[in-house]
């Protein structure tokens, strides 16, 4: 079951379990995982969002957030041991920034982060994501990967950047802006099915990314659905 | 489906792949095209569906005796031409079950009703040995190259083409998964005997189980020499080049 965020509380302490963020208006939070934890967010954002997360030790993370048409400013810090495993997804029409910062603060903590986006707009959607290693650590993964379907030719970026201060770490960025490839085309031509579905099955595909949905699927699914 | 195709000059960034191409595949047949790497049969099974990639300078593709050159790809599938291909494509975000769906959907004036759909798909998914767990799967996300090709042959199966084009069908298969597919395509092809089949393939051990009634042997964008499984033997046993150098008195050692 879906334990609803109250969003009238500056600081949000995640414990084991799933939990469910919605964002109708603009807002800054911080949320704290507790130590030795698993947890799961969902995030529906609707309007623009500034979030502080601290993975304390030894605490996993996966957030599943999909954004429509707004902005997001994202900093993480990783303690010991600590997990993240981060879906970001947004289908943008106006303009759309999206900044992420991973400080990897100590050793063996991991960060994956997925930033898909559909820019429909001849406007802007920017992906930022800065990973940081500071000196000294060991046993880190430091993994982003970041893909925007360019529908209109609009001002795409992606920017990935990768501070790395330490020997013993495994980093990795992979970026992709440009639109649905001849390839992917032709397989779905080929099972007959027009190019205005095709571009609602892209759009579901890159929304839903490499998502694993539990209970959240029925949600997204109807979302998705209006949003295109 | 009767398909034809006559007098065809296809290439690529000015570079000829077929040149004066000719086959005849009438309903029912089973046809097998052998070739050496790079001879130009992935690209004919392209050219059929009308890849874009591909520039048609001369000639005709006939389906049932109407040229196709002017339809679409999405058009000549609706037709009934199912290419199986030989590296499948994965997509994130779409689950196979909702992919297929979307194809019979978009196929058929009716749309399938959802109780139907599953029971066809777990049906299919058990008769080809996958794990039950392949529909809810992302499209060949993370699938080997066996399960690809027994997801190609799933679609076949819940699409019901009239014309399949296996392209290496049998690459990336074991020998046990090469078994059980083939059967689920003799299976198929004895529920529906009026399916055209053109087996694009560098190998006999697929024309073993299907047993094709034409063999064509194809060099440089055209066939070379016709004849019937004999011919597909004669390959094995003295290569491309020496079965089109010695043509028939490879017969008589």
């Amino acid at each position: 079951m879906m334990n609803k965020i109250n969003i009238e509380q500056d600081k949000i302490f995640l414990n084991n379990g799933l939990y469910f963020l919605e964002v109708n208006d603009d807002l800054e939070l911080d949320i704290e995982t507790k130590e030795n934890t698993k947890s799961k967010l969902v995030i529906v954002g609707n309007s623009s969002y500034k979030i502080n997360y601290i993975l304390k030790n030894n605490s996993e993370l996966t957030i599943h957030s999909i954004n429509k048409d707004n902005s997001v400013n994202i900093s993480i810090t990783l303690f010991e041991k600590s997990k993240l495993t981060y879906h970001h997804s947004v289908i943008n029409n106006l303009t759309s920034d999206n900044t992420f910062k991973i400080i990897h603060q100590e050793n063996d903590s991991s960060s994956i982060i997925y930033n898909n986006g559909i820019n429909q707009s001849k406007d802007k959607l920017f992906f930022q994501i800065d990973g940081i290693i500071p000196k000294g650590l060991t046993n880190i993964i430091c993994s982003q990967s970041s893909k925007i379907i360019n529908y209109n030719n609009g001002n795409s970026k992606i920017i990935p950047n990768l501070i790395i201060d330490s020997n013993d770490i495994m980093a990795s960025h992979a970026s992709y802006i440009g639109n649905i490839d001849n390839d992917t085309m032709f397989y779905l031509e080929s099972r007959g099915i027009k190019e205005e579905n095709i571009k609602r099955l892209i759009y579901q595909s890159i929304m839903l990314g490499k998502m694993e949905l539990d209970e959240e699927k029925d949600l997204f699914d109807k979302l998705i659905n209006e949003w295109w | 489906m009767n398909l034809e195709i006559k007098d065809l000059n296809v290439s690529v960034k000015d570079k000829k792949i077929l040149n004066n191409f000719n086959l005849k595949i009438n309903t029912g047949e089973i046809h097998a095209i052998m070739g050496p790497n790079g001879t130009g049969k992935s690209t004919l099974s392209k050219v059929i569906l009308g890849d874009k990639n591909y520039t048609i300078e001369k000639g005709d593709i006939l389906v049932d005796n109407e040229s196709i050159l002017s339809l679409e790809t999405y058009e000549r599938a609706r037709k009934g031409i199912f290419l199986c291909y030989q590296n499948p494509i994965s997509i994130d975000g779409i689950t196979n079950s909702e992919f297929i769906r979307t194809a019979l959907n978009e196929q058929n004036e009716k749309k399938v009703g959802l109780y139907e759909f599953i029971k066809s798909m777990e049906k299919n998914i058990d008769s080809l040995k996958m794990q039950p767990d392949m529909m809810h799967r992302n499209l060949n996300q993370g699938f080997s190259g066996g399960e690809r090709k027994k997801n190609e042959v799933l679609q076949i199966k819940m699409l019901k083409p009239k014309f399949i084009i296996f392209d290496e069908l049998d690459s990336g298969l074991d020998v046990d998964s090469l078994k059980i597919v083939c059967d689920n395509i003799k299976e198929y092809l004895q529920e529906y005997p009026n399916t055209s089949v053109l087996l694009i393939t560098h190998y006999t051990r697929i024309l073993d189980y299907l047993k094709p009634q034409y063999v064509h042997m194809m060099k440089n964008g055209e066939i070379v020499e016709s004849g019937d499984y004999t011919l597909a033997k004669n390959i094995e046993k003295y290569g491309f080049d020496k079965t089109f150098f010695l043509g028939d008195d490879k017969n008589d050692e």
